[in-house]
């Protein structure tokens, strides 16, 4: 495949039909007066209604983002937003229950997660779901997130993406039987690879 | 007789290890979330108590079959299609992350409205560290200390929310209340964790902790142990000494296989074998008619609080335990099943812990 920029020009597709996403970076619900039941902003149930709209929608992917600390100011924990969030992928263990058509995209970090432990979590998120589990890989600039962590000692920009891509090639390889890295703790292959969108 | 809840375990097709070579659907489709649907609806419904999920260990327990599920999600997705069963996956303490696994056991427990537990697994293997890039532990010591620290620090993490942390203030300006809002800051040799936890306090206060067969530096921090023996005699006086330990509660595993289809249990068993043979677990086998198997249950009933139940083919088994088995034990007055909006603490009869952080500042 050749490098050359493509102009709208020479690209002319009349036909072409965008896939939509749902971005969900933080919550359910974002604004916190909107209802008496403050659990709500927490509830996976809240997440199934948001799931399910989209879904009659024809939104091609619901996609969460991922936070792995608690926002602060000056050093004090920000206590004026909803803040905090379920686990994306066992989230999404719940939401493929209660879906059928809608694709499930979740940001999640390669630098404090082990490739063994994404590969199979993914791969569960895909079986349970038929095939609609989707990986945005990010990684992670700071000492202060990695405070959360055991392994929480972050790379320089260079050295982090190519630990995400080390993590990300076992990752897809270890979703299929054959690996050598074959592990105990890896379930059944996915459904074909699982599309993984690098952000840069 | 005292009512006890009984349970089931969730092991690939079955205990037997050749038991997906009779599973009713194809190897295809043992991953199929309809057939799994199928399955945990009909548990849900039954009277069972609680589920675990085994972890998938390497030693080819099921030749042909060496595949699972992430136990956490497979119970989250138990969560979303049943509504009284328990829910208990198990999850390794060792070369875990606790930030990890603390908000995915209480996404868990927020999926399931409490009926959640975590059988904390404690395995250091070379080929379970191989899998981390880690070296496993000299010794079984080092391992507990490790599963010790990772559970700690996974408590203290639920706990980093307090019951009441959310406000939604307008006056002020503040959703939450920083007084109840804390940061873990476990440390120990090993590692250590900062904090807050990513959602508010599990329903449960705390999932129910279970551990099998539980060493010494767990034991004060286990609701549940599993208890394995290959002799009613040994269970006995393993589930004495766990009450001399102070662990609250004592649940019994056995193996069991039943007469079903018009073959005897035992026939069934034998012909599995010749395929594969059913390796002892050290755990009691009970095979035979539902007669039979009830009466040694009922006798068990009196010396555990709770019974789990490994049978030997899924597909052929569960159905006879549901449909016969369980309202045999349900006439002897031994069966305590879970109801409707009941929590996992409310079916053992546990209660909600006090928050580490509440008692902190009431003894400041």
């Amino acid at each position: 495949m050749t490098s050359a920029r493509i102009s709208s020009e020479d690209y002319v597709r009349p036909n072409a039909r965008l896939h939509l996403n749902v971005f969900q970076p933080f919550g359910p619900i974002y604004e916190w007066s909107k209802t008496p039941r403050l659990r709500d902003y927490y509830e996976p149930e809240k997440y199934v209604e948001l799931a399910q709209q989209a879904e009659r929608g024809l939104f091609t992917a619901l996609f969460l983002g991922e936070s792995l600390r608690l926002r602060e100011h000056l050093g004090v924990l920000n206590d004026i937003a909803v803040t905090g969030r379920p686990d994306a992928l066992a989230l999404f263990a719940y939401l493929a229950a209660h879906t059928r058509h809608i694709g499930l995209v979740a940001t999640l970090n390669t630098t404090y997660t082990d490739p063994v432990d994404l590969a199979r979590r993914i791969a569960t998120v895909d079986l349970l779901s038929g095939g609609r589990a989707g990986w945005n890989v990010v990684t992670t600039d700071n000492g202060w997130t990695g405070e959360n962590f055991r392994r929480g000692g972050f790379l320089d920009r260079d050295n982090r993406y190519d630990y995400a891509e080390s993590t990300w090639q076992p990752s897809k390889r270890s979703g299929m039987a054959s690996h050598p890295m074959r592990s105990p703790l890896i379930s059944a292959a996915p459904r074909g690879h699982v599309p993984a969108a690098s952000q840069r | 007789m005292t009512a006890i809840p009984i349970g089931v375990e969730l092991d690939g097709e079955g205990s037997h290890p050749a038991a997906w070579r009779v599973a009713a659907g194809p190897p295809t489709r043992l991953f199929d979330p309809e057939r799994i649907t199928a399955r945990l609806t009909s548990i849900d419904a039954s009277g069972l108590g609680f589920i675990t999920f085994p972890e998938y260990r390497g030693s080819s327990p099921h030749p042909g079959v060496e595949a699972q599920l992430d136990t956490i999600e497979a119970a989250v997705f138990a969560a979303a299609v049943t509504s009284r069963v328990g829910l208990v996956p198990a999850a390794n303490a060792i070369h875990a992350e606790p930030y990890h696994l603390a908000n995915q056991l209480n996404t868990l427990d927020w999926a399931a409205q409490g009926r959640s537990g975590w059988i904390v697994s404690v395995e250091d293997s070379d080929r379970v560290s191989a899998a981390y890039g880690q070296e496993p532990h000299a010794d079984t010591f080092g391992a507990l200390l490790e599963a010790r620290d990772v559970v700690t620090a996974v408590r203290r993490l639920w706990d980093t929310w307090e019951d009441d942390v959310l406000i939604a203030d307008e006056e002020n300006d503040r959703f939450l209340d920083l007084d109840r809002w804390h940061y873990a800051d476990f440390s120990s040799e090993r590692f250590s964790v900062k904090g807050p936890g990513l959602l508010p306090r599990p329903p449960q206060g705390q999932l129910v902790v279970w551990a099998e067969d539980a060493g010494a530096e767990l034991v004060p921090l286990v609701d549940v142990i599993v208890l394995s023996a290959d002799s009613t005699g040994t269970l006995t006086t393993r589930a004495r000494e766990a009450s001399e330990l102070g662990i609250p509660r004592r649940v019994a595993a056995v193996e069991v296989a039943l007469d079903a289809g018009g073959e005897r249990a035992a026939d069934r068993v034998a012909a599995l074998d010749r395929w594969t043979p059913w390796p002892g677990h050290d755990r009691l086998r009970i095979s035979g008619s539902v007669t039979e198997v009830a009466d040694r249950l009922i006798a068990l009933s009196a010396e555990v609080d709770g019974i789990r139940l490994h049978p030997a083919v899924l597909d052929i088994d569960l159905p006879v335990i549901i449909d016969e088995l369980l309202p045999r034990l349900d006439v002897a007055g031994i069966l305590r099943a879970p109801e409707q909006g009941g929590t996992l603490r409310d079916l053992f009869g546990l209660v909600r812990p006090v928050n580490i952080f509440e008692l902190e500042r009431e003894t400041r």
